[in-house]
């Protein structure tokens, strides 16, 4: 089966488990409405049934242009060697996010761009030390001082003057 | 009026004003000019750090910002064939073979005194025509916004890419993510699943920072992305008023395109730099010159890319109706100050306004002397390794993201957001719709209950007066125009 029929069957499969699924458990509606198009659950229901409908679309004639662009990319880098640089990308991402509780954002900011810049191949390393400390110092300095928005430091909460 | 002109110059002549326009002028440019960064991902960068300013330094800023990215584009375009923002992709038709010459400087200064000339014709546009517009626009009930949104989302047909149904299907995923939170009706949960967070919807700026910037850096650091500028020697002379003089023509249709296609929501500068440029083709003495280095042909799609940067303003001011992306988030700014742009603000606000304009004629001028004094040190940043570049941005989007509500939920948002959106890119489902449609369905779903409250669930309201059946007039001329338009200039661009 072509990708972009599988895609298609991906958009199709996703706008009915939106309008089957996720609309009636995630949209509470009233127990007496004035109209029909007055329903909390009218509106994600018509965009659920676009959305199926072009899946459906896709499905039946899968565009050739899209497809064969989309083959190229697939082939110029294979995702067998895309998906663990992806899983390390992502995993730093959201690892951040997990941390930001406990160590703020600084301190991490500072590891995070020294690691990705070594991750995307740098290795002049005092140039990373440079701009890997100062970016987020300058932008917590902005934030703080200038927008008067108190960026968190996690357990270095203290340093704050 | 002169009373309030004079109350305008009291408003914008401060320091921070003339400076804000200035660096958002400078930034813009820079940002335009680094392949990989777009100009509605500067804009939205920019956005958190115009929280505190007065709303007229804010919005001046990111207007700054918008100008000098639509000129930015041009400069990797010529130097290295990475056009900064899609609407330079057709200055790359001639800019880039004029490098090869030897003759980048000249391609450079005519691209800089079209998209200057052009922005200044399109800002006197702006003055002209707001006003009338604005006052046209208070005869507006819930049925004609309703007409005039779905008018606007007829933009969605011009930046699909390469696939129409995969850009309409993106646009739905916009619309579904817009419902989340609580009913505007009912007041009833909407996808909430009992997490407080999602009871006021999804934050614009999170959305617009994970799906267009996020996107490119994972890609990047995937290994997709290539990154293979050259350096490149700037030489050759420059251009003098012989050879403006001899473009003029060019220029001026390419601004009066720009400035009537970037009135019209959803056009954008893209098709009225192809418009532009395919004019100064057929108009010209030396047509089979045009591809191959032809200096009229860089003039004319600058024109065409730059006359649309004051005349999307027109509908956001006096409509209050995004024309592209990057007015969309400018119109997030307003919003962020209390401000509601559209014809009221015409009677509550007009001072501002006028500031406005002053700030904007201003950045003309700027645009002419940033762009003239600082092309060897731009072109210099957009030789920055992404290895370095995309870290340093994505530390500003994380910060960035939380300082729009003082939330680490946001970051997760944005986070998610950039993993649909790095999705979309993969499997080539174009983003710019999903944006669009998230901004306009609120103002879509608002307007149509509104207008069924009225009508007690009568379709026959959305027809009620002239306006609603010339916005539907103009959506179906509009939509046919735009599928007419991607079928004739996608080969083209790809």
């Amino acid at each position: 089966m072509p990708k972009e029929r599988l895609v298609g069957g991906g958009v199709l499969l996703l706008g009915l488990l939106s309008f089957f699924v996720l609309i009636p458990a995630g949209v509470d509606t009233p127990a007496s409405i004035g109209h029909l198009s007055l329903s909390p659950d009218f509106w994600p229901r018509i965009i659920s049934g676009v959305f199926a409908l072009m899946g459906l679309l896709m499905l039946i004639n899968p565009d050739k242009a899209s497809g064969e662009a989309a083959e190229e990319d697939s082939a110029a880098t294979a995702w067998k060697e895309r998906f663990p640089r992806l899983a390390v990308v992502l995993a730093a991402l959201f690892c951040f996010y997990y941390i930001i509780p406990h160590l703020g954002m600084v301190a991490p900011g500072a590891v995070f761009i020294f690691a990705l810049m070594w991750f995307a191949g740098e290795r002049r390393y005092p140039l990373m030390a440079v701009i890997s400390t100062t970016t987020p110092l300058l932008l917590y300095f902005f934030f703080a001082y200038v927008a008067n928005i108190p960026i968190p430091l996690g357990i270095f909460e203290s340093l704050r003057g | 009026m002169l009373e309030n002109i004079a109350a305008a110059f009291s408003i914008f002549l401060t320091f921070d004003n003339v400076a804000s326009v200035f660096a958002g002028v400078v930034i813009g440019t820079v940002i335009g000019a680094i392949p990989g960064m777009t100009t509605p991902m500067g804009v939205a960068l920019a956005l958190p750090f115009t929280f505190t300013m007065q709303p007229v330094t804010g919005i001046l800023l990111l207007l700054g910002i918008y100008k000098g990215g639509l000129y930015g584009g041009s400069i990797t375009a010529i130097l290295i064939k990475a056009p900064g923002t899609p609407a330079a992709s057709c200055t790359v038709l001639d800019g880039y073979p004029l490098t090869q010459k030897g003759a980048a400087r000249k391609a450079l200064d005519m691209a800089l005194y079209a998209s200057c000339f052009a922005d200044f014709v399109s800002n006197i546009s702006l003055i002209l025509l707001a006003g009338l517009l604005a006052a046209f626009a208070l005869k507006f009930g819930p049925p004609e916004f309703f007409t005039l949104i779905v008018f606007s989302l007829t933009i969605i047909a011009g930046v699909s890419g390469e696939s129409l149904i995969k850009g309409i299907a993106s646009a739905a995923l916009g619309l579904l993510f817009a419902t989340i939170g609580l009913d505007m009706v009912y007041g009833t949960n909407r996808f909430i699943f009992d997490n407080w967070n999602l009871m006021g919807g999804l934050s614009f700026i999170p959305v617009l920072i994970g799906l267009f910037a996020l996107p490119e850096i994972i890609h990047y650091f995937t290994g997709k992305v290539s990154a293979n500028a050259k350096a490149v020697v700037m030489g050759g002379a420059g251009a003098g008023m012989a050879e403006f003089k001899s473009c003029f023509k060019s220029i001026l249709r390419g601004s009066l395109i720009g400035v009537v296609l970037g009135s019209i929501p959803g056009i954008g500068g893209a098709p009225s730099a192809f418009l532009s440029y395919s004019e100064a083709r057929r108009n010209s003495k030396n047509p089979q010159n045009f591809g191959k280095g032809e200096l009229e042909g860089v003039a004319a799609a600058e024109a065409g890319n730059n006359g649309v940067a004051g005349a999307t303003l027109i509908p956001l001011l006096a409509l209050g109706v995004p024309g592209d992306v990057i007015t969309a988030v400018i119109l997030g700014a307003f919003m962020i100050h209390g401000l509601r742009p559209g014809p009221v603000m015409f009677v509550e606000n007009i001072t501002m306004i006028y500031a406005l304009f002053i700030g904007i004629m201003l950045s003309s001028a700027y645009l002419f002397m940033v762009g003239k004094f600082s092309i060897r040190a731009i072109s210099r940043i957009a030789e920055v390794p992404n290895r370095i570049l995309y870290p340093v941005v994505l530390v500003f989007c994380l910060f960035g993201s939380f300082a729009i509500n003082n939330s680490v939920f946001d970051v997760l948002v944005m986070l998610l957001m950039g993993v649909v959106g790095y999705l979309m890119l993969v499997l080539r489902f174009a983003a710019p719709p999903f944006l669009i449609a998230f901004i306009l369905g609120p103002l879509l779903e608002d307007n149509f209950r509104q207008a069924m409250i009225l009508s007690e669930g009568g379709l026959g309201i959305l027809f009620r007066s002239g306006i609603c059946w010339v916005f539907w007039v103009m959506t179906l001329a509009s939509v046919y125009f735009l599928v007419k338009s991607r079928q004739k200039h996608i080969p083209l661009a790809g």
